[in-house]
Parts: C-alpha cells; sequence; structure tokens
C-alpha cells in the first residue's frame, strides 16, 4: 500500500533523475536532443567567459552574433537518427564506397517524381572537386538524382569565385532552372543571386554553408556548433583545462569558421588555456601545412591544435611530423590534435593514436539538398501543400575517439564502429 | 605590321594599295575583321545550339558578365600602348573599395557615429565611397608609374610587387572577413537595367567611347601612341615620357577602382580573396582585341571586340553546361592560336 | 664608408651584393632569435625554399634566353595529374616518369609556339597557364589524390639521405645541373647570347629555336620535379596546386640577376636570392607576422631590390 506507492514514486524518481543526469541521456533523448542540450548548457550568448584573453577574442571576432542566430532545433518530421542508418552505394563522381548516413531523412520515393512527363533540371553549384569533402558532398546529391529519370542534375565546380558562381547561378536563372541546390563558400556574395533566383520563382536550397539570403527556401545545415562544442568538451576532458593552443580556421566569414570555432570557445572559455595563434587556412592542406610550420619555429611550447577541418588537420599532423615534434609539448608530451571532418585519412590517423579525436561533419549532405528541392517544386507545382521547413537541421554527430570514452553523457564512437567516413582510403 | 593597321596612327597616310592579289586583301580585310566575323561565327552557334542564346535574360548576363573584366581590359590597354604591362589590376580592384570603406569607417570612428552595422555591413556614404575608391585607384597607378619611370623598374616587376602587396593589404585593412555594402545606392548600381542593359555595361560603354575619343583626336592620344612606337623617337622630339608614362598607369589605375565598384556593387560585399586572378583574362581580352603587347597599337574598339568575342564563346560553353575547366582550356587555346594566326597573317602581308 | 663608395661597392658585382644582403639578413635574423643559426633551422629554410628554387631555377634559363614561362604552376599540377593516373599499379617509377615527360611535354609545345609559330612567350605561356590546368582537371576528374603509398614517390618529400633531406638533394641537383648547362657546356653561351641579341645570334650561327625548345623543355621537367616534391612533402596531388608559383619564381629569378629583357642570369644569383628569400620568410615567422602582411613586405623588398639592381646595371 503506502510502501509499493513510495517504492513506485522512489523508482519514477530514480529513472528521472537518472534521465536528469544525462546517464541514459543518450539511448532516451538521442544523440541529437543530447547535443542540443549541450550547446544551450555552454552558450555564452548572454555571460562572459571567466578567461579574459579568450573572452577578449570571442568578442573582437564577433561570434556572439553568428552563434545567436544559428539554428540549434529538432530534426524535420521527428526523424530520430543512430549509428548505422543510411543506404551504400559508389559515389558517382569520386568512385569511392559511400555509406550516406541520411538518406532516410526527408525521403523522396525512388523513380520519376514529381510530373512523371516532364523533364527537370537543377542546378548543384558548388566549389572544390579537388577537396575530398566536397567531392562528397556532390556524390551524394548526383546520386540522388539518378534514382529520378526524369530529373538532370547541372554539377558546375566555381572554384572558389564568388563571382563566378554568382554567374553560373543568373545563367540558370536565365534557362529557367527548375530548382537550385548550392554550396557557399562564403555567406555575403551568394545573397544576391539567390535572391534573384527566388525573385524569378525558382527554389534555392543551401548545403552546409548559409548565404546572406533571407528569401532563401531552404538552408540544410545544423552540425557546426556540435562540432566545435565536442571539440572543446573532449580537450577539457583530457588536458583538465589548460594548455597552449593554435588554431588552423577555415576563411574568416564563413559559417563553418565562425559557428565551429565559436562554438570550441564556449566549451573551453571558463578554463585555463592560453591562446598562443590564430591561422585562416581556406580549407587547404598546403595552407595549414605552411601556418603550422611557422608556428612552430615561432613557439616552441604548443600543445594543443585546434583545426577546423580535415584537411587542415592533416597538413597542421604533416607539418609537426616533418619538423620531428609531435611530442615537443611541455613535459615531453604528444601534441593534442582536433579535428573535424571524418575523412577516411583522418579516422585512420585517430585509429593509429596521431590525431586524438575527430568531431564528425559529413559531406553527405548532397541528397538531402536534392530531395528538399524536389519538395519545393512539388509545391510550387501544386503537388504538395507544404513545402519543407526552411531550416532542415541534420543530425548531431557524435565524436570519434581512440578508445571508447563518455564524454559529458556523449557516448565517443571508435574508428571500428564508424562507417561513414568519406573521401579515399589512406 | 602593314601600313593598313597602322592608319589609326597617322590619319593623314593613305591607305597603300600596292596592286596585291585579291588573296592577299581578302587576308588583310579578314585580319582586321576577324573578331566580328568570329563574334557572327559564334552568334549563330548559339542560336542554333540553345533555346536560350538569344533571350534578353541570356542578353543581360552576357554584357554584365562582359563589363568588369571589359573595363579592366581597357585600363590596361592604356599601360599596353606605352609598351608596357600592368599585373596588379585585379588587386587594385578590391583594394579600391576597401580603402573606401576602411577609410570612411576610421572618419566616423573619430567623428562618433556609426557606419557600420553588425559589425560588418556598411552603411556610410556611397558617394564618398566612391570618390575615394577612385582617388585611391589614380594613386596606386601613380606609384605604378613612379616606380617605372623614376625608380627605372621594369613594369612586369613593378606591379607584380604591387600586385602582391595590394593583396596582403587587402586582408589587413578587412581583417580577412567580407563587409556588405548593403547600402541603397550601391545596390541600386549592382541591379539596375535599362532594357535589359545593365549600368556596368552602360558605364563600360561610356568609358570606353570617352578613352576612343581621347585616344584617336586628342593630345593624349597622339602623345601615348609616339611613345608606345618609339620612344626614343619620341623622347628626342620633346615628348615628355615620364609623364604619360605615369598618366597612362594612373588612367589603368582609376578604370580600375570604377571596375572594382561594379564588381563589388554586384556582390553588395568586399572581400580580400575576390578577383583572383581577373588580371589575366583582362590582359587576354586586351591582346585578343589586338592591342600590341610590343605598344603603339591598339583602340579601346578592339579591347570591345576582343572582350565580346571571348565573353560569347564563354558564355556559349555555359549554355552547354560546361563548367569552368572547359572554358579555361577554350580561354587558353584561343588566345595561343589567336595570336599566332595574327602572327603568321602579319608575316604574310609584310613580305 | 661614404654613401657613393657603398654605392659603387654595392653596384660593382652583382653576386657580391647579393650574397651581403643575404648575410645582413642572416645577421638581423640571428638577433631576433637565438635559434636561427641552427642546424635544423637551415635545413627548415632550405626545405622550404626547395620548391620555389626549382621552378627558378627553370625560369632563370628562360629569361636568359629572353622569353618568360608563365605557365610552370599550372604545369605542376597538370604533369602531376597526368602521374597520378598512373598511381594504380602501385609503382613509383611509372609515375615519376610520366609526371616529368608531361612537364617536359608542356614545355616542348610552349617553345614551339614561341620559336616556330613566334608567338610571344608571355602570351604563349599564359594562354598555357589556362589551358594546362584545366588540362589537369579533366584528366583527374578535378579530384587529388593520394599517393602516400608509392614508398619511391614519397621519399622525394619526405626521405633523407645521409642526413639531408631528399627535397634539399633534388634542389641541389637542379642547382648543380643548372651551374653546369650555363658554364661548361656549349648550350651555356648561346643561351646568352640568343637572349641579349636574338638576331645576331642567330647570323653566328646558333640557332635560336633549338635554344628556346631547350629552356621550355627544361623549365617544363623543373616545374614537374617541383610539383613531386611538393605532393610528395604534402603527401596530396592536389590539381589545385601551384597557384601564384610563377610569378615568385620570376622575382626569385629577377632578383638573382636575371631580367625580363634576357641576356643575364646566373644560377648562383637566384640560388642566393631563393635564399635570402628563405630567410626573409623565416624573419616573418619568428617575429610573428602573419601570412597575408608577409606579402606587403615581400612586395616592399621586391621593389627595393629591383631599384637597387637598376642602379648598379646603370653605374656600369
Amino acid at each position: 500500500m503506502n510502501i509499493s506507492r513510495t517504492l513506485a514514486r522512489t523508482a519514477v524518481g530514480l529513472v528521472v533523475s537518472g534521465l536528469a543526469s544525462g546517464v541514459f541521456a543518450e539511448t532516451e533523448v538521442g544523440i541529437h536532443t543530447h547535443l542540443n542540450n549541450l550547446i544551450k548548457e555552454n552558450s555564452h550568448a548572454s555571460r562572459t567567459m571567466q578567461n579574459s584573453d579568450l573572452d577578449d577574442f570571442y568578442s573582437r571576432q564577433g561570434f556572439r552574433d553568428y552563434l545567436e542566430t544559428y539554428p540549434v532545433a529538432e530534426l524535420t518530421g521527428d526523424f530520430v537518427w543512430e549509428v548505422g542508418m543510411g543506404k551504400e552505394y559508389i559515389g558517382p563522381v569520386s568512385g569511392l564506397p559511400i555509406k550516406a548516413p541520411f538518406s532516410e531523412y526527408l525521403p523522396v520515393p525512388e523513380g520519376p517524381v514529381l510530373n512523371p512527363d516532364k523533364q527537370y533540371r537543377i542546378g548543384f553549384a558548388y566549389h572544390g572537386a579537388n577537396h575530398p569533402w566536397l567531392v562528397s558532398l556532390a556524390d551524394t546529391a548526383v546520386h540522388e538524382a539518378s534514382l529520378h529519370p526524369n530529373i538532370r542534375l547541372e554539377v558546375i565546380d566555381s572554384e572558389f569565385d564568388d563571382n563566378q558562381m554568382g554567374q553560373v547561378i543568373d545563367n540558370w536563372i536565365a534557362q529557367q532552372y527548375d530548382a537550385i541546390v548550392l554550396w557557399p563558400s562564403r555567406e555575403a556574395p551568394m545573397g544576391p543571386p539567390v535572391d534573384r533566383a527566388i525573385r524569378a520563382g525558382i527554389p534555392v536550397v543551401s548545403l552546409d554553408r548559409r548565404t546572406s539570403s533571407t528569401q532563401i527556401s531552404s538552408e540544410v545545415l545544423g552540425n557546426f556548433y556540435a562540432n566545435g562544442l565536442q571539440q572543446g568538451l573532449y580537450l577539457n576532458h583530457v588536458t583538465g583545462g589548460k594548455g597552449n593552443l593554435i588554431m588552423n580556421r577555415k576563411p574568416l566569414g564563413s559559417t563553418a569558421d565562425s559557428i565551429r570555432t565559436g562554438a570550441f570557445l564556449e566549451a573551453i572559455g571558463d578554463y585555463d588555456y592560453n591562446l598562443l595563434d590564430s591561422f585562416h587556412t581556406d580549407s587547404q592542406r598546403s595552407v595549414a601545412f605552411d601556418t603550422t610550420r611557422n608556428a612552430l619555429q615561432a613557439h616552441d611550447d604548443i600543445e594543443i591544435v585546434f583545426n577546423t577541418g580535415a584537411d587542415e588537420g592533416l597538413g597542421a599532423l604533416d607539418a609537426v611530423r616533418e619538423a620531428g615534434r609531435l611530442n615537443s609539448a611541455p613535459g615531453g608530451k604528444k601534441i593534442v590534435f582536433l579535428l573535424n571532418d571524418d575523412s577516411r585519412e583522418a579516422v585512420e590517423e585517430v585509429r593509429l593514436g596521431n590525431i586524438e579525436m575527430v568531431s564528425p561533419y559529413t559531406p553527405l549532405l548532397g541528397g538531402i539538398g536534392v530531395r528538399a528541392a524536389i519538395r519545393h517544386i512539388a509545391h510550387k507545382e501544386g503537388l504538395a501543400d507544404a513545402p519543407p521547413p526552411k531550416q532542415i537541421l541534420t543530425p548531431n554527430l557524435p565524436m570519434i575517439t581512440r578508445e571508447k570514452m563518455v564524454i559529458n553523457g556523449i557516448e565517443t564512437i571508435t574508428p571500428a564502429e564508424w562507417p561513414y567516413s568519406f573521401g579515399p582510403a589512406p | 605590321m602593314s601600313t593598313h593597321d597602322k592608319a589609326y596612327l597617322h590619319p593623314e597616310i593613305d591607305i597603300q594599295t600596292t596592286g596585291e592579289s585579291w588573296w592577299n586583301l581578302m587576308l588583310m580585310h579578314l585580319g582586321r575583321h576577324t573578331l566580328l566575323l568570329a563574334f557572327l561565327v559564334l552568334v549563330i552557334i548559339g542560336t542554333t545550339t540553345s533555346d536560350y542564346f538569344l533571350t534578353s535574360a541570356n542578353f543581360t548576363n552576357l554584357l554584365r558578365t562582359m563589363s568588369v573584366p571589359a573595363i579592366l581590359a581597357l585600363g590596361v590597354s592604356f599601360v599596353l600602348i606605352v609598351s608596357r604591362i600592368d599585373l596588379s589590376m585585379a588587386s587594385q580592384m578590391i583594394f579600391a573599395p576597401v580603402v573606401g570603406v576602411t577609410a570612411i569607417t576610421l572618419f566616423a570612428d573619430l567623428m562618433d557615429f556609426s557606419v557600420l552595422v553588425r559589425g560588418n555591413s556598411f552603411t556610410g556614404s556611397s558617394f564618398a565611397l566612391v570618390v575615394i575608391a577612385v582617388l585611391t585607384g589614380g594613386f596606386v597607378g601613380w606609384l605604378n608609374g613612379i616606380g617605372v619611370m623614376y625608380g627605372r623598374i621594369t613594369a612586369f616587376i613593378m606591379t607584380l610587387a604591387m600586385m602582391q602587396g595590394l593583396r596582403g593589404m587587402n586582408y589587413y585593412l578587412t581583417g580577412g572577413h567580407a563587409y556588405y555594402l548593403q547600402e541603397s545606392t550601391y545596390t541600386w548600381m549592382g541591379t539596375t537595367e535599362l532594357w535589359g542593359i545593365p549600368l556596368s555595361f552602360m558605364v563600360y560603354v561610356a568609358l570606353s567611347v570617352i578613352a576612343g575619343i581621347s585616344l584617336r583626336y586628342t593630345l593624349v592620344g597622339r602623345r601615348l601612341y609616339s611613345i608606345g612606337g618609339d620612344e626614343r623617337s619620341a623622347a628626342l622630339a620633346g615628348v615628355n615620357v615620364r609623364y604619360w608614362v605615369i598618366m597612362a598607369f594612373i588612367i589603368c589605375g582609376v578604370l580600375s577602382a570604377i571596375a572594382g565598384i561594379l564588381f563589388t556593387s554586384r556582390l553588395q560585399s568586399v572581400d580580400a580573396p575576390l578577383g583572383f586572378g581577373y588580371e589575366l583574362n583582362a590582359i587576354a581580352f586586351a591582346v585578343i582585341g589586338g592591342v600590341s603587347l610590343a605598344g603603339g597599337k591598339g583602340s579601346p574598339y578592339r579591347v570591345f571586340l576582343g572582350a565580346l568575342v571571348i565573353t560569347t564563346l564563354l558564355n556559349i560553353l555555359t549554355l552547354w553546361g560546361f563548367g569552368s575547366w572547359y572554358q579555361n582550356l577554350a580561354m587558353g587555346i584561343v588566345i595561343i592560336v589567336v595570336i599566332a594566326i595574327d602572327q603568321w597573317l602579319h608575316r604574310r602581308s609584310s613580305n | 664608408m661614404t654613401v657613393a663608395s657603398a654605392k659603387r661597392w654595392f653596384t660593382s658585382n652583382s653576386i657580391i651584393s647579393l650574397i651581403s644582403i643575404f648575410l645582413l639578413i642572416s645577421l638581423l635574423a640571428s638577433l631576433i632569435s637565438p635559434v636561427f643559426f641552427s642546424a635544423d633551422n637551415f635545413q627548415n629554410i632550405i626545405r622550404n625554399m626547395a620548391v620555389v628554387g626549382i621552378i627558378a631555377m627553370g625560369m632563370t634559363t628562360v629569361l636568359i634566353a629572353g622569353e618568360v614561362d608563365l605557365s610552370v604552376g599550372s604545369t605542376m599540377a597538370f604533369s602531376a595529374m597526368v602521374g597520378a593516373t598512373l598511381m594504380g599499379g602501385g609503382a613509383s617509377i611509372p609515375v615519376i616518369a610520366a609526371t616529368l615527360t608531361a612537364g617536359m611535354l608542356v614545355g616542348l609545345v610552349n617553345g614551339l609556339g614561341v620559336s616556330v609559330f613566334r608567338v610571344p612567350s608571355l602570351i604563349m605561356t599564359l594562354g598555357m597557364l589556362a589551358l594546362a590546368r584545366s588540362l589537369g582537371n579533366l584528366v583527374s576528374g578535378g579530384q587529388s589524390s593520394y599517393p602516400s603509398s608509392l614508398t619511391g614517390f614519397m621519399f622525394l618529400g619526405r626521405g633523407s639521405a645521409m642526413g639531408i633531406p631528399v627535397a634539399i638533394l633534388v634542389f641541389a641537383g637542379v642547382v648543380v645541373f643548372s651551374y653546369y648547362m650555363l658554364t661548361l657546356s656549349k648550350m651555356g653561351p648561346a643561351l646568352y647570347a640568343v637572349g641579349a641579341n636574338q638576331k645576331a645570334a642567330t647570323l653566328s650561327g646558333i640557332s635560336a629555336i633549338k635554344v628556346k625548345l631547350f629552356v621550355f623543355v627544361f623549365s617544363g621537367f623543373c616545374a614537374a620535379l617541383a610539383g613531386m616534391v611538393q605532393s610528395a612533402r604534402l603527401g596530396q596531388i592536389n590539381p589545385s596546386m601551384g597557384q601564384g608559383f610563377e610569378l615568385t619564381a620570376i622575382a626569385v629569378a629577377v632578383l638573382g640577376g636575371a631580367s625580363l629583357f634576357g641576356g643575364k642570369g646566373t644560377v648562383e644569383g637566384t640560388l642566393t636570392a631563393a635564399l635570402i628569400f628563405g630567410v626573409l620568410y623565416n624573419i616573418f615567422n619568428l617575429v610573428g607576422i602573419s601570412g597575408h602582411i608577409q606579402l606587403v613586405f615581400v612586395a616592399l623588398i621586391i621593389v627595393a631590390m629591383a631599384y637597387l639592381h637598376g642602379l648598379r646595371e646603370r653605374a656600369v
């Protein structure tokens, strides 16, 4: 009677507090929502950091503004993602085997779509066919389009020339294409062409990075915040909150740089780190090689190298190895490498112990963009009631470390357990 | 070079007809009008292969794509006419608006008002921006000219150094990030069209006409062509070579600045890495148009033809779905082949 | 020492003035940082300049012959991508051979265009710049390759022999070959003659065509070689590599005494200029000047040194 009710209440209380303390967080709430919660916990939108140098850096570079407007929300259509989901195929552009994790997200059935008698032309504008991450983005987009015979996807690489991408979009507007999917390198210059396309009645979907357009039909994004945050949380976990660090970042003004670096700083901002230097390495391996090599010459006490991408991180690792300084952190300790982007080479280096941690950001999103574009066309042609949401969040992904760890309630993934790496095998 | 091609230099000289065979005469005319013919051929190809070639939207795109590089080409043609070269135009194109934004922002800071919203959105006076940019272009051109004429540094090296230096300055002044330029007049410049003709093209045509008139009918032209034709004779004849060469560089700088304003107004932003490699496009336009690297030859009309032909070719390739790799391939081949043919024709006609 | 006598000493011999600048800058560097005069640091400096240095050697011979080669950056990428297509076989030698052959082929086309078809080299190599890069993109599908499994290839960039990094040895090899070619073989004087006065050289029996073909093929060879060293160092063959290298190579060669008008230039001059650049970049890093500001300083130094060279030439 009373005892059993008390026992029941205690049991319920235990379960609830278990949930609240995050012990069951991953399995109950899902990794996406759990990371969102951690993001909110660590946000410095309304408070300053305790490390005044880091706070100064954070404010001067305006991270707060970018982070505030970055969406942190639930997935569309109540989609729940777990490691292991997704389709396997050979990438049509790169020829490499791919397991695309999100092929069931925002689904569009295989076969002819929309009006089966009509041929639809969709433009896919991106940069960097020579960059493994970007090629994989194209892979998934082209694969998705190949599932629908009445869709022709035109893929154009603008080689990081923003003006050229704008011209490409203008050309598609003149040819009255049915939809445009793009990967913008920088936000500012891509706003005007996207606005022009929208005004011409063409739906536009951006992938991964954002444009400065407020009228864009949909943006597929979301993982940057969790990336940077996990890099910071991992670092706190292994160093106990102190160390000398350098940063190899993506171009200033790009979403990837602002959100990842900002989130990283938010996670470490209350601790005793010393920021020695910060570089922008254009996502290029050779540039990160040069900047890291320069930094090694200028500082002999580097302990941590933070990288906002895999290519940068590998370039930095090459530079450190060439200089023979892998274990040159004070006390003869190994320099800690933090990376984003789960390229096969990077994940392999984690397995070998050269890179400590990789926070995945899968490029295998192109398919989502094409499916969102198809749904927009459907809405435009009256074949669907509602268009897809303006912000299509991609599932947050847990970090990869050599051995399994639990950090702030996140259960990390080991290289052997992660099937989604992109790019050529090392 | 046949006398025919030097007609613009000395309009008082009769074009000599030496009783050559009709074949040679035809080749001479061909050489003169190759570009127009090429353009017509391209138009025919474009119309027959794409439904969208002759549309007003495509037409507008073509004119707009052409404008900025053509203004740069117009600028460099002045320098080429005096037998020099300028590699710094593309960097100047970005440097001029950057200096404008930086200067106005500094001034605003001193006078305690704000021209920046959200850290990097510039809302200051567009008029001031344009004026400062143009002055900057002229100043940089003047520096180039001083280095070449007083420092006696080869133009290639001087402008190469300027190009690299300005690129570094662009990154330094912008702090590596973009400035949004969304003030209404500025964006109006980038978006406005009249009967499908973009403002940037109209500005280009106006500049071309002014340049063409001054080169053909005024002292400016006579001086520049004479220096390009034979610098020593010109100096002996009392021409102030230093003054006029520096003037050519200044004109190039001013035109680069104007190109930069139109360029950034289209993108509604200015950013240090923009415009990389545009100097080569500009030189290609000029050279294909017939502006000689040796100096003393060329006109804004030629530059226009060169720009038109190349841009139309690239436009057709785009409509066919060929990306920048094929376009650069085409550009490379066209540059080499056109000049090779041109040289062959010249050697024939002078034999 | 008066200003006039300092000027005279400076202008009397180009290589002496270059070496003295190099020593001055090294002194400055050692004052800034105690680690400068270490074997490690010297190795770093030379290794970092090796790639540009190799290209600059090829560029020097082209400049001596009175031409210019703007296509070297694109040739680097194109030849590397051609070599990369053979990576699947797993052996380094075919890849290396194919890369070098592709580079020489590009050089051959350049040479033919300039010598036989009389296209001015600025235009020919400008067109080739666009052409070679796009061909490289098309050959590779625009994608990077990763040669880390080819041990022979990787040795070029990451190995060392007798304690000296291979990259430096390759650079030294190119320097020695260039020196031999310019000073001890018959080709050398022919190059200078054609560059100084092509008509006179032709009249005295030198084949300008052969000379020009040779220098462009050599330049292409150097570009391909440099591309391999760079790729091996980075573990990545990237089709967009080498952009802007042509201008740096020209700057190094010209500061070493080569002239865009032809007939001038030496291997020791280019080598010293490359070392000066290397030390300069080293100083920048030690002082903490960031990459972009480095461009500004380098530009100023180029202008200053070009001015001094000009003074020297007019004083003679």
